[in-house]
C-alpha cells in the first residue's frame, strides 16, 4: 500500500504529462495543417507543382513544362541559358480564386519568353534562352531580398543574369531574415560579398545596422559575437544527426507546425481582441522604409557590380477603400523608390494601379473571417497574366540585351 | 555541445548510467573529469588545452601560497590568470577598438577566445584568495582540474568555489528519487525559458518582430515607449536566457547529487539596487563582493572611499563582461544606483520620511525595475552613440507618441513581461497559503497540464539553434 502511494507521488506528475503530450502529439499528426495555407484566406492556393500541368488550358505540352520548371525549388543553372531569378512576396506565388489554366506571372513570364526564344535554343542575335526561377518568399524583406540576389550572383555558375523584383510596400514594414535566408548569408563568398558590400556603403546609415549583425555573428540575441561551435565540427555531425534521426519520430517531426499553429493561434486571438482585419491601416514606419530603400539601393549596386540586369517593378496594390495602405505611404513610395532606380540606370516599372478591382477576385469577400476577409494581397490567376504581358510589354525585348551587346563587344 | 542540445542530453544519460554503478569517490572523479574533458573539448581541442594548462598552473600556485601564504605569491597568482584573461579575452578586442588600422596586429584575428574563460579564471582566482586566506583547502590534482572543468558549470557558471565543491566531489551519494525528479524538472524548465521565452522575446514569432529587431535597429526613431519596452524586454531575455541555462546546469549536477549555487532569485522583485545583485547573477556578484569589494572597501573608513569601491567593484563587473566602454558605463550606472539608494536611505532616517508600507514597497519595487531595465540599453547596444540616442528618447516627452516597431513586439513583449510578474506573484501566492493543503494539492493535480504545455512548447521551439548571451563572455 505503501510502495502503491510513493509511486503515485513520484508518477502521477511526470506520466500524466508525458500521457498529455503523446495525445497532443496524436491529434498533431492526425490534423491537417499546410503552414503555407494557414495564415492566408481559403481561398489563395499557392503554387507547388502540378497545378499548371493538370489546369491549364491553352498551352503545349512544351510550355507546361517550362511553366512546372519555374516552380523546381533549388533548380541549378546549367550555364547554357540566362538565368532570370524572379523576386517578390507572396503575392508572386499564389492565386486567389484558382481557375483551370491558372498560372502566377513568373509561369506566364516564362512561357511568352520562351515564345520569343525556345528553351535550348538561341534567337537571330544569339540571345539565349531565358530560364525563370522563382526565388519569392512570403512576406519577402529588403534584406532577404539582397541576400538572395547575392546568393544567387555567387554560385558558380551563377544563378541570375538577370533580376525581376517585385519591391512590394507593405514589406518596407520588416527588416527580419528568417533562418533560411539567413543560412544563405552565412555561405563564405555570400558572406565575403555582403561585406564588401557594406563596407563601400559608408553614405548608407542604416544598412550597417540592418545588416552588421547578421555578418558578426550567426545569433540575433546579442550584438557581441558570441562563442559558437565551430562550425562542421564533430560535436555539429553528432547533433545534425541526431536532429535528423528525432524528425523520424512523430511528434518532434511537426515542430516546426506546431510552432506555426502557436503563431496562428497568438494572431487570431491578437486580432479578435483587437479587432483588426485586413483593412486595418498598416502605417510603414520611417526608419524600416528608409532602411528597406537602401537595403535596395544595396541591391542594385551588387547588380551592377556583378553585371546583372535588373527590371524592379512597384507590386500592385488593391484599388478599393478602406485600404490598409496609407495614401501618404503610397506617395512616397511612388516617389522613392523610381527615383532610386534612376540613379543606378534600372528600369522601374510603376505597377501600383495596373490590377483592376474586378481582377482581384471572383467572389464577394466582405464577410468577415479567415475564409472570407477581404484580401489585399493577392489577385486572380487573370491578373497574374495580366501582369506577365504587361512586364513583357514594358522590358521583353530588352531581357538579357545586356548579355547580347556584351558578347558583340567581346567578338 | 551547447546545454541545449540533444547531444548534450544523450551525454548526460551516458554519464549518469556510467556513474550509477560506481561506488568509489575516486572512480566518480575520473569520470566526471574525462567527461568534463570531452565535453569541453568538443568546443575545440585548443580550448582544452589552454584550460588544462590553466588549471595545472593554478594547482602549482596554490601549492606556493598553501606553504607560504605571502601577499606577493597572491599577486603573482592574480597576475597570471589576469593575464590569460587579457590575452585571450581582452586584448583582441581592445586593439581592434583603439587601432584604427589594426593590419600589424592581424595575427590577434587568430586568437579566439575560450569558452568560458571567464569563468573557470575567476574559480581559480577564488581559490588562490581562499588559500591567502588560510582556508582549509587540499585538493587533490584531480579534484581541482575537475573543480576547473566540472561539464555543467564549465560553460558560464555559476561561479562555483572550491570550499562547497571539494566536499560533494568526495563522497559517492545514494542516488535519490527527489534529486532526479527536481534535476529533470529544472532541466526542462531551463530549456523552455531559453529556447521558448528568450526566443520569443528576442526574434518574435517572425524575423524582425523582437527585441533583436528594435535594437539593431540603429537608425534611430525610437520613441520614449520604445525604448523602455526594448529595454525592460531585453532584461527579461537576458534572464531567461542566464536563468534558463542556470536551471539547466543545476539540473544537471542534481541528477549526479551535486548541488550548486543558484544564480537567480526573482531579480525582477527586488525593491532596491542593493537585493537586485542579491537576486541576479549572484554567483559573480557575490564573488565580486567577497573578493573585490570586501578588500577594497576596508582598505580605508571614510565613507567616500567605501561610496568609491562600490562603483570600482561595479566597474570591474562590467568589465569582466568585455574590454567595452559600454560594459564600463553599465557597470558605473549600477555603482552609481547603489550609492543613490545607500544616500536615500540616510535621508529616508535624516528626515523620517514615512509612507504607508505598501505604498512604500510599491514605489520602491517600481523606481528599481525601471531603473535597472533602462540600464540594459549600455549592455546591449551596439555602440555609445545608440545608447545616449535611446536614453535621451526617454528624457524626451514629444518622443512619446512615436511608435516605430512591429505591433507584434509591443504586444508580446507586454505580454510576456506580464506573465512573468503574474507567474511568480501566483508562486508567490500559493506559498502564502502553504498552512492549508488544498492549494497545493489541486496545482499539484493539475500540475501535469503545466508541463505537458511547457514540453510541447519546448520540443516545437527546439529546432531553433540555441546561443547563450553569456556563453560570449
Amino acid at each position: 500500500m505503501r510502495s502503491l502511494k510513493t509511486l503515485i507521488r513520484h508518477g502521477y506528475v511526470p506520466l500524466t504529462s508525458l500521457c498529455l503530450v503523446l495525445l497532443i502529439a496524436h491529434w498533431l499528426r492526425t490534423a491537417a495543417f499546410d503552414p503555407l495555407v494557414a495564415a492566408q484566406n481559403e481561398r489563395i492556393r499557392f503554387q507547388r507543382g502540378g497545378e499548371s500541368a493538370t489546369n491549364a488550358a491553352g498551352l503545349g505540352p512544351a510550355e507546361l513544362a517550362l511553366a512546372e520548371r519555374v516552380l523546381e525549388k533549388h533548380r541549378a543553372s546549367d550555364g547554357k541559358h540566362t538565368e532570370l531569378l524572379y523576386v517578390g512576396n507572396s503575392q508572386t506565388m499564389a492565386i486567389m480564386d484558382q481557375k483551370p489554366g491558372d498560372m502566377i506571372t513568373p509561369q506566364w513570364l516564362q512561357v511568352l519568353l520562351a515564345r520569343q526564344v525556345p528553351f535550348g535554343q538561341r534567337d537571330k542575335n544569339g540571345a539565349k534562352h531565358i530560364d525563370v526561377n522563382l526565388g519569392s518568399l512570403p512576406n519577402i524583406t529588403a534584406p532577404e531580398l539582397l541576400i538572395q540576389l547575392v546568393a544567387a550572383g555567387e554560385k558558380s555558375p551563377r544563378q541570375v543574369d538577370i533580376l525581376v523584383a517585385a519591391v512590394v510596400l507593405e514589406e518596407f514594414r520588416g527588416l527580419g531574415i528568417r533562418d533560411e535566408v539567413e543560412k544563405l548569408a552565412d555561405l563564405p563568398t555570400v558572406k565575403t560579398r555582403l561585406r564588401s558590400l557594406l563596407d563601400q556603403g559608408h553614405e548608407l546609415p542604416t544598412i550597417h545596422s540592418s545588416l552588421q549583425s547578421l555578418l558578426n555573428s550567426n545569433s540575433s540575441t546579442s550584438n557581441q559575437s558570441t562563442g559558437d561551435v565551430p562550425t562542421g565540427s564533430h560535436s555539429q555531425r553528432v547533433e545534425k544527426h541526431l536532429q535528423e534521426s528525432l524528425d523520424r519520430v512523430p511528434l518532434f517531426s511537426e515542430r516546426d507546425n506546431l510552432r506555426m499553429q502557436v503563431a496562428l493561434g497568438y494572431h487570431g486571438w491578437r486580432n479578435r481582441l483587437l479587432g483588426i482585419t485586413t483593412t486595418s491601416v498598416r502605417p510603414v514606419p520611417e526608419s524600416s522604409y528608409r532602411a528597406s530603400l537602401e537595403i535596395i539601393e544595396l541591391a542594385l549596386r551588387y547588380a551592377q557590380s556583378a553585371n546583372i540586369q535588373v527590371v524592379i517593378y512597384l507590386a500592385p496594390i488593391r484599388p478599393i477603400q478602406p485600404n490598409p495602405n496609407l495614401p501618404s505611404d503610397v506617395a512616397r513610395f511612388r516617389r522613392d523608390v523610381p527615383a532610386l532606380c534612376q540613379r543606378y540606370e534600372v528600369k522601374c516599372l510603376d505597377y501600383l494601379d495596373l490590377v483592376p478591382e474586378a481582377l482581384w477576385t471572383n467572389y464577394p469577400d466582405e464577410a468577415v473571417g479567415s475564409e472570407g476577409e477581404r484580401d489585399f494581397a493577392h489577385f486572380t490567376g487573370a491578373a497574374h497574366k495580366l501582369l506577365a504581358e504587361k512586364l513583357m510589354a514594358d522590358v521583353g525585348q530588352q531581357l538579357g540585351i545586356v548579355e547580347q551587346e556584351e558578347k558583340v563587344s567581346r567578338r | 555541445m551547447t546545454v541545449t542540445s540533444l547531444s548534450y542530453l544523450l551525454f548526460v544519460l551516458i554519464i549518469w548510467l556510467l556513474a550509477r554503478p560506481l561506488k568509489s569517490a575516486k572512480a566518480r572523479q575520473i569520470l566526471f573529469l574525462v567527461a568534463s574533458y570531452v565535453f569541453y573539448g568538443s568546443w575545440g581541442g585548443i580550448f582544452l588545452a589552454i584550460l588544462l594548462a590553466s588549471s595545472i598552473l593554478n594547482y602549482g600556485l596554490g601549492i606556493l601560497i598553501r606553504y607560504r601564504p605571502t601577499l606577493g605569491r597572491l599577486w603573482f597568482g592574480i597576475g597570471l590568470n589576469l593575464l590569460l584573461l587579457v590575452l585571450f579575452k581582452y586584448l583582441p578586442s581592445a586593439i581592434f577598438v583603439s587601432v584604427p588600422n589594426p593590419t600589424s596586429f592581424s595575427f590577434l584575428h587568430e586568437i579566439v577566445m575560450p569558452v568560458g574563460i571567464s569563468f573557470w579564471t575567476f574559480q581559480a582566482l577564488s581559490y588562490l584568495f581562499d588559500l591567502y586566506r588560510e582556508e582549509d583547502l587540499d585538493p587533490t590534482l584531480i579534484e581541482f582540474c575537475l573543480y576547473m572543468a566540472f561539464w555543467p558549470t564549465v560553460l558560464a557558471g555559476p561561479v562555483c568555489r572550491l570550499p562547497e565543491m571539494l566536499p560533494q566531489f568526495r563522497q559517492v551519494p545514494p542516488v535519490r528519487w527527489d534529486d532526479i525528479s527536481e534535476g529533470t524538472r529544472r532541466i526542462l524548465i531551463g530549456l523552455f525559458m531559453k529556447m521558448v521565452l528568450a526566443e520569443v522575446l528576442a526574434n518574435g514569432f517572425s524575423p524582425g518582430e523582437g527585441v533583436a529587431a528594435g535594437f539593431d535597429q540603429t537608425s534611430g526613431g525610437w520613441g520614449g515607449l520604445d525604448v523602455w519596452l526594448l529595454s525592460t524586454g531585453y532584461g527579461l531575455q537576458l534572464f531567461f536566457d542566464f536563468a534558463g541555462y542556470s536551471h539547466i546546469v543545476i539540473g544537471t549536477a542534481l541528477l549526479f547529487g551535486v548541488s550548486l549555487q543558484e544564480n537567480f532569485d526573482r531579480p525582477y522583485f527586488s525593491q532596491t539596487p542593493s537585493e537586485f545583485w542579491t537576486r541576479w547573477h549572484l554567483s559573480l556578484s557575490f564573488w565580486i563582493r567577497d573578493y573585490v569589494f570586501m578588500p577594497l572597501a576596508t582598505v580605508q573608513r571614510e565613507i567616500w572611499w567605501r561610496y568609491t569601491s562600490l562603483v570600482l567593484a561595479m566597474m570591474l563587473f562590467g568589465l569582466w563582461h568585455g574590454a567595452t566602454a559600454l560594459f564600463l558605463l553599465w557597470g558605473a550606472y549600477h555603482g552609481l544606483l547603489l550609492v543613490a539608494h545607500r544616500k536615500l536611505q540616510q535621508l529616508q532616517r535624516r528626515w523620517k520620511i514615512r509612507l504607508p508600507e505598501s505604498v512604500f514597497s510599491v514605489l520602491s519595487w517600481g523606481v528599481t525595475f525601471g531603473l535597472v531595465s533602462l540600464g540594459w540599453v549600455f549592455f546591449r547596444t551596439h555602440d555609445v552613440a545608440q545608447a545616449l540616442t535611446m536614453l535621451g528618447s526617454v528624457l524626451s516627452p514629444r518622443g512619446y507618441g512615436q511608435l516605430a516597431l512591429r505591433p507584434n513586439f509591443y504586444i508580446l513583449t507586454s505580454l510576456i513581461i506580464l506573465g512573468y510578474f503574474v507567474y511568480h506573484l501566483i508562486e508567490m501566492g500559493l506559498v502564502h497559503l502553504k498552512k492549508n493543503p488544498w492549494p497545493e494539492r489541486i496545482f499539484w493535480l493539475v500540475s501535469p497540464v503545466q508541463y505537458a504545455v511547457v514540453l510541447l512548447l519546448t520540443i516545437a521551439w527546439s529546432k531553433q539553434e540555441a546561443v547563450f548571451v553569456y556563453f560570449q563572455f
